[in-house]
């Protein structure tokens, strides 16, 4: 596995985004293939630019963009948020359904223990508060592969709130300047996925698949920190290391383990922030940060050529390049916000706050206990590559870039899956190149 | 979905509400407009197809309106009467599924072992349906 990642790694960087007066211009190939070829695509060295986002004009440096992000991780679980059934990728269809994930009357849901420590575990190593109550709520929509018409989240209370996600972006002309960007995490939510439809616009109809039902996600909303799709890209990166190190997600972009919805707005410097559109389902890092930085540029030139930017929702159509308004949602969407009622409130404790008296041990989750196990963090393994082996700060990165699953860092077995001519390989063809890992362009 | 909307479009100008809608609707009159009859009626799934079903809605909102009367100020509201209750765990076992067939046998259509759907978004059966 770590031979084609340090090969689509190289590649990658020869379509690596150049960063100009701190602006970034995008000089990367055009798309090709959907999530399925992403193998091809990742070997394809398409060197026409495409499109150039926030490209510095002569005297015009007064439009500010601003990015949101909504990160949609699935929990890695053997069974579903709220049933017993098994999650799992690529089975037979309508096979891990449970009668409660196809709400048939009289089910109720049952909530998993497990996503409940994967959600305060992935709340702590984002540094977040975690509400020892917190509530369910049923959002409610119309869609074949919501059978329940409704999707159990929480929107009042959610499990945690007010944390921070650090990252780091690459400036300057050689691109080895490392500095440190930190986006607020406004709060992570647990909630449910829905199935899957596969549309067959030949006989008009629509298959659904209801094994996704009911799987348990984590939300993570992040506050408008960022602004341009390449910081936006390193944000998420950041955080599939974090899921993947703490093993509450196995955050797959390719396998929809990952998927991230884009708020994007323009304004100037100084003034209230501008109208934004949320461009939805972006599901590799490559049309993350491509996605973003074309409509940041859309949303100027139209507000340049006299026009108004809608509060829409837009997807991106990978094969043309730039995002286009979704056409199945007119007017505001009105969910219903209500309590779910068979649900009471979700309680934790902590050392200080003891559960009533009787209360069985495996009813019991403890916000301590789980902070003792969080395992090492990719910040923390980066400085301490730095620190105790003399590493340069941007190898320390490209080297977790390249071995993100599976290996242990807190036991020094740093390379178990590189041989060392590969990695000094990789690591002198960073000097050579340009010192700075690009991770936009791989989807590890 | 879109066919459903258009169909609303169309018809709501000229249509039947119109008489049903007032601009000005006093608290307590339960009076709604042709734009939230819609908005109702694409959320229920449910068709207010004439003007006795459209009564019945006013009085219904009328009567719930007297819920307003009640000053809920500094009243924490009751989120559920399980509220002093522990939330049950549950174990992360597979104890469900692979129940497709049985399931499958609640679908009017079925293509192997997925459910059929219309395409697009569920839109609300018309009157003569």
């Amino acid at each position: 596995m770590a031979a084609p990642m340090l090969r689509w790694g190289c590649l990658g960087r020869r379509r690596a985004l150049a960063l100009v007066d701190g602006r970034t211009r995008s000089r990367r190939g055009a798309p090709t293939g959907s999530a399925s070829d992403r193998i091809r695509e990742q070997s394809s060295v398409a060197q026409q630019p495409v499109h150039t986002a926030q490209e510095p004009r002569k005297g015009e440096h007064k439009w500010a963009a601003v990015v949101g992000l909504e990160i949609h991780a699935q929990i890695s679980s053997n069974s579903k948020l709220f049933s017993g059934s098994q999650v799992r990728f690529a089975a037979p269809p309508n096979s891990l359904v449970s009668f409660f994930d196809a709400s048939l009357p009289g089910t109720l849901p049952v909530l998993n223990r497990r996503c409940v420590e994967a959600a305060v575990m992935t709340g702590l190593a984002l540094n977040c508060h975690i509400n020892k109550k917190s509530l369910f709520d049923r959002k409610h929509y119309f869609y074949a592969d919501l059978p329940a018409g409704y999707q159990i989240t929480q929107q009042r209370l959610p499990i945690a709130v007010n944390g921070s996600l650090t990252y780091s972006v690459c400036l300057g002309k050689p691109r080895n300047q490392m500095v440190t960007r930190t986006a607020r995490v406004k709060q992570i939510q647990l909630e449910q996925d829905s199935g899957k439809s596969l549309h067959d616009d030949l006989r008009s109809q629509t298959l659904v698949d209801l094994n996704r039902a009911g799987v348990g996600l984590l939300e993570v909303v992040l506050e408008p920190d960022m602004s341009c799709g390449d910081e936006a890209a390193t944000a998420v990166r950041e955080l599939q290391l974090i899921l993947q190190a703490l093993g509450t997600s196995q955050a797959n972009m390719a396998e929809g383990q990952l998927r991230v919805d884009a708020n994007i707005s323009v304004h100037h410097p100084g003034e209230p922030l501008g109208i934004r559109t949320e461009v939805k389902n972006l599901n590799s890092f490559r049309f993350l940060a491509k996605a973003i930085d074309y409509e940041i540029e859309r949303q100027i030139n139209e507000l340049e050529s006299g026009g108004e930017i809608l509060n829409e929702t837009r997807s991106f159509d990978y094969k043309l390049g730039c995002t286009v308004p979704m056409r199945d949602k007119e007017g505001k969407q009105d969910y219903r916000f209500m309590p779910e009622p068979n649900l009471p409130p979700l309680r934790l404790y902590d050392d200080a706050s003891s559960p009533p008296a009787g209360t069985a041990s495996q009813q019991v989750v403890n916000i301590d206990r789980i902070r003792e196990t969080l395992p090492e963090l990719p910040g923390v393994t980066r400085e301490r590559l730095v620190r105790q082996y003399g590493m340069l700060p941007e190898h320390s990165f490209t080297l977790l870039w390249y071995t993100c699953c599976g290996c242990n860092w807190s036991h020094g077995c740093v390379l178990t899956d590189l041989t060392v001519s590969q990695v000094s390989g990789a690591l002198n063809a960073d000097t050579r190149q340009s010192p700075c890992p690009t991770m936009l362009t791989q989807d590890p | 979905m879109w066919g459903r909307t258009v169909w609303l479009c169309l018809r709501a100008p000229g249509g039947r509400y119109r008489g049903f809608s007032s601009k000005a609707h006093p608290p307590g009159s339960g009076r709604i407009t042709a734009e939230m009859l819609q908005h109702l009626e694409r959320h229920a799934l449910v068709d207010f197809g004439n003007r006795e079903a459209v009564t019945r809605l006013e009085k219904a909102i009328a009567f719930a309106d007297r819920l307003r009367a009640v000053d809920t100020d500094r009243v924490e509201p009751l989120e559920s009467v399980l509220e002093d209750r522990c939330l049950y765990l549950r174990s992360d076992r597979v104890i469900e599924g692979n129940c497709a067939e049985e399931l499958l046998q609640n679908s009017r259509r079925v293509v192997e072992e997925y459910f059929v759907a219309p395409p697009g978004n569920i839109a609300l059966p018309k009157l003569d349906e």
